[in-house]
């Protein structure tokens, strides 16, 4: 019997992509199923992708992002942020859920971080169970 | 007092003969209910309707005149639609004249076979807090009571979602209908087929609709457009609603109600929880 | 059709053990999109990627380190846009805790990454630009000064605009600067010569900048040119026409105690020597023409507006000084005795109204002086709340002037802290004020009053013993904090650029960027981006220069990736103007436009547009839908 394993698709920042760098060169471990795509700023992910990851497939959405704080005034990253609360907002109205799709802030020297706050997320996804909207659409009731 | 109907037609010969525009939305009687009619002519005047049936926006066809002075019929939620598309730039407000009716509540649209008995109010018009709209050249007032409103109820049972997306035959009425839907490139009309394509896989229903809800989010004015011209009946009002009151709750932002206040860029302060 | 090659680098044998390549390249060779799958090693060096003989047609997917060196291997060796980079070792092998799983987290990366790279490598958004190589640099204070002579001795037109008669500034206005007690213009003057006589430096005085257009290597800037009166082609200074002028005025160098001539020239040292006429008081009684034998001076002139095309501009236009009439309890301008730093200066100057003998303003000595520090810094409410960080070391040095001037004065130094840490501030000020024997007393003093024969009362708490007390003395000098001065936001609005919540400019990043703005080809030096002594503008201002310099050494100019508009879909909703941060998208009449030397490249407006009218890189839906599928499909 084939285990399941969550999917999940993490969009990082150049700045946190640096920090999963980091992850990796210090030898932190954090499931396979994470799979990374490296965009320059979490702010030009445009939500609709994110609901298409889910429609392909992904169990869960994670967007890491720069914390405001430490961009000072001008943060992109808190368009992140809102657009994130949006979509949160949006799935549990339609009926998933609203933790399948969360913002992280991972700084360029937080690899760390970012293993063990990934490995928790997976950990809870699990217990979410699969997503399966394929399924959910496809099948009749 | 006359009863609206002939206000607003005396109001469309009188603009029409002093050349004040060129020509008036408005709608007529059709077999169905009504339809919308483009008047130019003064003595046409005589064909406007107004009633529940009115439901469908005519802000939609705005665009089509854009060299044009346009006078047009609007409820409270048409008005709000107008708002937004001026602070979009869509609109030239010097080249519109509003022509407001004190709007009570449409009636559900009686769907092929169905009785025409016991017409039903909206529900996005149990919700609705705005029947005049908040910017006009010319207010006609309603000459009764306003239809019979249910106590505006809680959405009740959350939906099944995913089953009605399913349902979903993807004609496009949503979108041919809707006052804001007016990219060169619809993304979801198959401009954009690594979104969603245009060969029908149903689970793209899913991206299909959560995109649209996306890029309605605190603009719809809900005036039930989509829904009503949905042919399966999608109640897309109570979604793109959720996502109002999300932009409410945030930003203290309802779209349309007031010409001044921007729309918020979606952003959170310092120290504001997401 | 085009080739999708794959380069897989096994890092030395770093990743042998890590990923099972075989595995891969089968898995990836049966994509119909495919058309080779290489394992190499070392793809970081040249010689390596030389041997692959790569063609520039080919889409190519370079899986290997994070290392930003690989990019402009490839980039260097190849004009080849279609590159996509995977990380397999940080990101992958490094991260997995066996090698099966490795395998397959490489199989899914790669696999999204070739349906990305078929959809990549569109037209880049601009070509290279070219420079302009001559600067503006506005302000001819210190910072002004020695950044427009660091510029043109590195042989560089530049164009130096000022808003008063003549170059100088603050520094100019002071007698001694701090902490060896030099006379100021006395160091100044020199540099203000030499900026004079340097033939790629054109003075333009009596102006400011009206509005600038254009981006980074191609500024075009317009200057308004206000009427001098006097053509300063002609002048030459004699002063013959100042002789002759019966109005007099109050001068604004001299911080209006000492009156000149409504034609004057501010000082001696002024550069350019040129009189100009204060139209305020002019009475156009037509002397000064008839003195004037070069026939300079033309009372019709009219403002001149000037065109100037640079490559760079550096704001060093300096601060205001905080407004003393603000906090009432002092009486600034209601008792005579009370005065400022500013007006000090000047009194204890040699060339001053009284000649250098600090006088009382009935005319009798000074015998006891106070200074009060912090009026309108590190206060919140009025003033700026931090620091101003020149008057602990300026008050000190004011402090020893006196004593220079009268060993038997008495001086009170009013503090809240000693904040004096600059080179020889310790030994050449403070030890040196103790042995003098000035008073240092911790308070902010919380009145002036003024006693019937004149002298002013200082109510005081010391905080230090925490005892009340009154202090009588002749004259007390208020140090003032900087304020950023009132036309400030007007031109920082009209170069793009923006200013922190104090109101000073603010810089691109405080720490790393710290003589940058916003605006790329702007850079900022000097106290209009916050407090500082001398020393510190003028470093500023060589620093920018060195800016200056290193833009214009270059051949071409290489911005970032930056948004670009698609106009024929763009339905001008103004959506991704809301979301701009950096103020980058304008609407210009119908159309909405990119400010490139703004735009930071983040993308929020890309994902703001409902049709993606905007673009930027290979970031679009188009392409980041794709590379999810793949890395998704079975």
């Amino acid at each position: 019997m084939v285990v399941w394993k969550p999917k999940i698709i993490a969009f990082t920042c150049w700045c946190s992509s640096s920090g999963v760098d980091q992850a990796g060169f210090e030898g932190f471990k954090y499931p396979a199923n994470v799979l990374t795509v490296r965009v320059p700023c979490s702010a030009i992910v445009n939500p609709s992708l994110v609901v298409k990851a889910l429609q392909e497939g992904a169990d869960a959405v994670l967007l890491t992002a720069c914390k405001p704080v430490e961009l000072r005034k001008i943060a992109p990253s808190r368009i992140t942020e809102a657009r994130v609360s949006l979509l949160r907002r949006l799935l549990n109205t339609v009926g998933v859920e609203e933790d399948r799709v969360r913002i992280l802030w991972i700084s360029s020297n937080e690899g760390g971080i970012f293993a063990s706050e990934v490995s928790r997320i997976v950990e809870e996804v699990e217990k979410l169970g699969p997503l399966n909207l394929r399924g959910k659409m496809i099948e009749q009731p | 007092m006359s009863s609206p109907e002939t206000e607003l037609r005396r109001l469309a010969r009188s603009l029409l003969e002093k050349k004040a525009v060129d020509l008036v939305i408005g709608y007529e009687k059709s077999e169905a209910g009504v339809r919308p009619c483009f008047i130019s002519e003064p003595n046409e005047a005589e064909r406007l309707v107004w009633n529940p049936d009115c439901r469908l926006s005519l802000v939609r066809y705005l665009r089509g005149f854009k060299e044009k002075r346009v006078g047009i019929i609007v409820k409270g939620c048409d008005g709000r639609a107008i708002v937004e598309l001026i602070k979009e730039n869509q609109l030239d407000r010097r080249s519109t004249f509003i022509i407001a009716v004190e709007c009570n509540g449409v009636y559900k649209p009686v769907k092929y076979g169905s009785s025409k008995l016991g017409r039903q109010i909206a529900e996005y018009c149990e919700k609705c807090e705005v029947r005049i709209s908040p910017i006009r050249d010319h207010l006609i007032k309603s000459d009764v009571k306003a239809l019979e409103r249910p106590s505006p109820k809680n959405d009740g049972e959350p939906l099944d979602w995913l089953s009605l997306f399913r349902k979903c035959l993807r004609c496009m009425a949503c979108v041919r209908s809707c006052p804001f839907c007016y990219c060169t490139e619809c993304s979801i009309e198959g401009f954009k087929p690594a979104l969603v394509h245009k060969l029908v896989d149903p689970v793209e229903l899913f991206t299909f609709h959560l995109t649209r809800a996306l890029h309605m989010a605190g603009r719809c004015v809900e005036c039930g457009a989509c829904e009503s011209s949905c042919p399966v009946e999608i109640p897309l009002t109570r979604l793109y609603h959720e996502l109002n009151e999300w932009f409410r709750e945030k930003y203290g932002y309802v779209p349309g109600v007031n010409l001044e206040q921007a729309p918020p860029p979606l952003v959170f302060k310092e120290g504001e929880k997401p | 059709m085009r080739r999708t090659t794959v380069l897989l680098c096994t890092c030395g044998s770093t990743l042998l053990d890590k990923i099972d390549f075989d595995k891969v390249r089968n898995e990836l060779s049966k994509k119909p999109l495919v058309s080779r799958v290489e394992v190499v090693d070392g793809l970081c060096k040249s010689s390596v990627v030389k041997n692959l003989s790569l063609k520039p047609s080919e889409r190519i997917i370079v899986a290997a380190c994070s290392s930003r060196f690989l990019e402009a291997v490839f980039k260097s060796l190849l004009s080849i846009s279609n590159v996509e980079f995977v990380n397999i070792r940080e990101q992958c092998a490094w991260a997995c805790e066996n090698k099966e799983d490795a395998s397959l987290k490489t199989i899914r990366l790669l696999s999204g990454s070739i349906n990305k790279v078929v959809r990549i490598g569109l037209p880049k958004s601009h070509e290279d630009l070219k420079i302009v190589r001559e600067a503006l640099v506005i302000g001819g204070g210190i910072a002004g000064v020695r950044c427009a002579l660091d510029i043109a001795d590195a042989g560089y037109r530049v164009y130096l605009v000022e808003k008063e008669p003549s170059l100088g500034g603050v520094m100019a206005q002071l007698d001694k600067t701090f902490p060896t007690l030099d006379c100021s213009i006395c160091i100044e003057g020199p540099l203000l010569s030499e900026t004079g006589r340097n033939k790629n430096i054109v003075i333009i005085p009596n102006s400011e900048v009206v509005s600038v257009r254009g981006m980074v290597g191609d500024f075009r800037v317009l200057v308004r040119v206000n009427p001098a009166y006097v053509d300063p082609e002609k002048c030459n200074g004699c002063g013959e026409c100042a002789n002759v002028c019966p109005v007099y005025q109050p001068n604004k160098y001299d911080v209006n105690l000492k009156p000149v001539k409504a034609i004057y020239c501010p000082f001696a040292q002024a550069v350019p020597l040129k009189y100009v006429i204060n139209k305020d008081y002019c009475i156009e009684c037509g002397l000064c023409m008839n003195a004037c034998t070069r026939a300079a001076i033309n009372l019709e002139d009219k403002p001149k507006m000037l065109e100037l095309n640079v490559g760079a501009i550096v704001v060093a236009v300096g601060s205001d000084l905080f407004d003393p009439r603000l906090k009432p309890e002092y009486h600034y301008g209601e008792y005579d005795n009370v005065i400022t730093n500013m007006e000090f200066e000047r009194i204890i100057c040699a060339s001053g109204p009284t000649g250098g003998v600090l006088l009382r303003r009935d005319g009798k000595p000074a015998k006891r002086v106070a200074f009060i520090q912090c009026v309108g810094s590190r206060e919140s409410g009025q003033g700026i709340e931090e620091c101003s960080y020149y008057c602990c070391a300026a008050s000190m040095k004011e402090a020893r002037l006196i004593l220079e001037h009268d060993r038997e004065a008495k001086v009170f130094i009013f503090y809240n802290e000693l904040r004096a840490f600059g080179k020889g501030w310790e030994d050449l000020l403070y030890r040196r004020c103790l042995e003098d024997g000035i008073v240092f007393i911790r308070s902010r003093p919380s009145e002036i009053k003024r006693s019937l024969n004149g002298n002013l009362i200082i109510v005081y708490e010391d905080t230090l013993t925490g005892k009340r007390g009154e202090l009588e003395v002749d004259i007390v000098v208020l140090a003032l904090g900087f304020k950023p001065s009132e036309k400030l936001a007007k031109l920082a609005a009209a170069l793009g650029i923006s200013v922190d919540d104090k109101g000073f400019i603010e810089e691109a990043h405080a720490k790393v960027k710290p003589l940058e703005t916003r605006v790329r080809g702007i850079y900022v030096a000097g106290t209009c981006h916050g407090p500082r002594d001398i020393v510190e503008s003028a470093v500023e201002g060589s620093a920018a220069a060195a800016l200056v310099i290193s833009l214009f050494r270059g051949e071409s100019i290489k911005l970032p990736e930056t948004a670009k508009i698609l106009e024929n879909k763009c339905t001008g909703c103004g959506r991704c103007i809301l979301m701009c941060q950096y103020g980058a998208i304008i609407r210009d009449g119908e159309k909405i436009r990119v400010l490139e030397s703004i735009c930071n490249g983040c993308g929020a407006c890309v994902s703001s547009c409902p049709q993606e009218a905007v673009v930027l890189g290979d970031w679009g839906i188009e392409q980041l839908a794709p590379q999810i599928s793949g890395m998704l499909g079975d």
